[in-house]
């Protein structure tokens, strides 16, 4: 499979199928095909992703997660577009390499990678609400795991680190885009006496340590 | 006339008109002009009270255009990110737009609506018009997000999003189609809405579908 980013308001992705070969994209992604091109539906089922899984996820609030991947077959052209603006990246995934990208960002990957969807991180509301609640944010994340390649978009540009062993960095909790699988990732909070005796909430931000590769994304 | 598109990501076509030429463009897509540019509507009721009740009351599509004319100055945006494409009609031939990405036309380009039928399904498409422009002339656009050219040979066809198409030769036919999502009865109730178009001619897509914008977004 061959995938190329063309445009650069709102980039689209150019894949070239050979014959019988797969690429699975979200449903809706598809900005055109030629008519060699076969359109089969892929069941998280049949990806290993079990449904009591699923429906966990969107317990959790995940409502972007679906069911099913519409699947592409070779031979020939498929282009597909997130319909927004921001950096399109093509990422071959070496075998065993696993990479936790934020739900929303994927735009299609080859049929050989192993998918799964999860949950990065978590973190409950600093202070109860009217209800005595403190409702918790889930960060979603889809895990890729290689062999193969992925392409996904960010929104804005996207800034690479890579990690050594115990090197740390803090993003916005907004602002990660992806992070492998050998990246720990924990919430945190910075907060001030300047923000606590003015009454502002502490704010929750990603304490990140190496190693691997982390993505940031710019338009978060 | 003249015309020249500034600026990449939420570009303007500035145009320079000589005394008494005029162009015409949707209404609320001036930038800014020269105090010297005059102003004026052309309305729109061909195919009789029917066809025009139908194209605005239903399609949403204009009464009138708004006109403008020379000497002077007169810039034009669709105030969205997208490419602006400048092109030239030879006499005679005839082009389509897809509804609201016309941003300005020379008064010598014959202009006309059209209206694609969708698929009819409930719950799915229900179609959407394109502008006819029959040359001789120079007329702008603007996509949502890039613009990918394409040239279809006879017969040649190629399926594409519903929301993808932005400009096609009138010679090139286009008709809405459901794509089944995998087969049986779930893959046709899964199927989306997409457009078979078959050449000869030239199609232009844009890579942001317009019916994903925010809503109350412009454009």
């Amino acid at each position: 499979m061959q995938a190329d980013s063309v445009g650069g308001i709102a980039p689209a992705v150019l894949v070239t199928l050979r014959h019988g070969e797969k690429v699975l994209a979200a449903h809706g992604l598809m900005l055109y095909k030629e008519q060699p091109v076969q359109v089969h539906r892929r069941t998280m089922k049949s990806l290993g992703v079990s449904r009591t899984h699923l429906m966990g996820m969107h317990a959790l609030g995940d409502r972007d997660e679906s069911y099913f991947f519409a699947e592409f077959e070779g031979p020939g052209h498929v282009s597909f577009s997130r319909d927004k603006g921001g950096e399109v990246r093509v990422l071959p995934l070496a075998a065993g390499e696993t990479l936790r990208l934020r739900d929303g960002h994927l735009i299609c990957f080859e049929e050989s990678t192993r998918y799964y969807p999860m949950v990065l991180a978590q973190y409950p509301a600093p202070y109860p609400d009217a209800n005595g609640q403190r409702p918790v944010t889930y960060l979603f994340a889809d895990e890729l795991t290689g062999p193969g390649t992925i392409v996904y978009q960010s929104y804005g540009n996207i800034l690479s680190f890579q990690l050594q062993p115990g090197e740390r960095m803090r993003t916005n909790v907004a602002s990660l885009l992806a992070a492998a699988n050998t990246v720990n990732v924990r919430v945190d909070w910075l907060a001030s006496p300047a923000m606590t005796s003015s009454g502002g909430p502490p704010l929750p931000v990603l304490d990140l340590t190496g190693p691997g590769r982390v993505l940031v994304h710019s338009g978060a | 006339m003249q015309v020249e598109v500034k600026g990449d990501y939420i570009p303007i076509a500035l145009t320079t008109l000589g005394p008494g030429e005029q162009i015409y463009c949707e209404g609320g897509l001036m930038v800014y002009s020269d105090p010297t540019i005059g102003f004026g509507y052309r309305w729109l009721t061909q195919g009789g009270v029917a066809a025009t009740l139908k194209r605005t009351l239903v399609g949403g599509l204009p009464f009138q255009l708004h006109e403008y004319t020379g000497p002077g100055y007169v810039a034009f945006s669709r105030f969205r990110p997208g490419e602006t494409r400048v092109v030239e009609l030879e006499a005679g031939k005839a082009v389509d737009v897809a509804e609201h990405s016309l941003l300005l036309a020379t008064s010598t380009i014959h202009y006309d609506t059209f209206y694609v039928q969708g698929t009819g399904r409930i719950g799915r498409m229900i179609g959407f018009w394109m502008d006819r422009l029959t040359g001789p002339g120079t007329f702008a656009f603007q996509g949502h997000g890039n613009i990918l050219k394409f040239t279809l040979a006879q017969g040649e066809a190629m399926d594409i999003d519903h929301g993808a198409l932005v400009m096609k030769d009138a010679s090139v036919t286009v008709r809405a189609y459901n794509q089944p999502l995998g087969g049986g009865l779930v893959g046709h109730a899964l199927s989306f809405e997409a457009l078979r178009v078959e050449g000869p001619g030239e199609i232009y897509l844009q890579t942001i579908d317009p019916s994903k914008q925010a809503p109350g977004g412009p454009g």
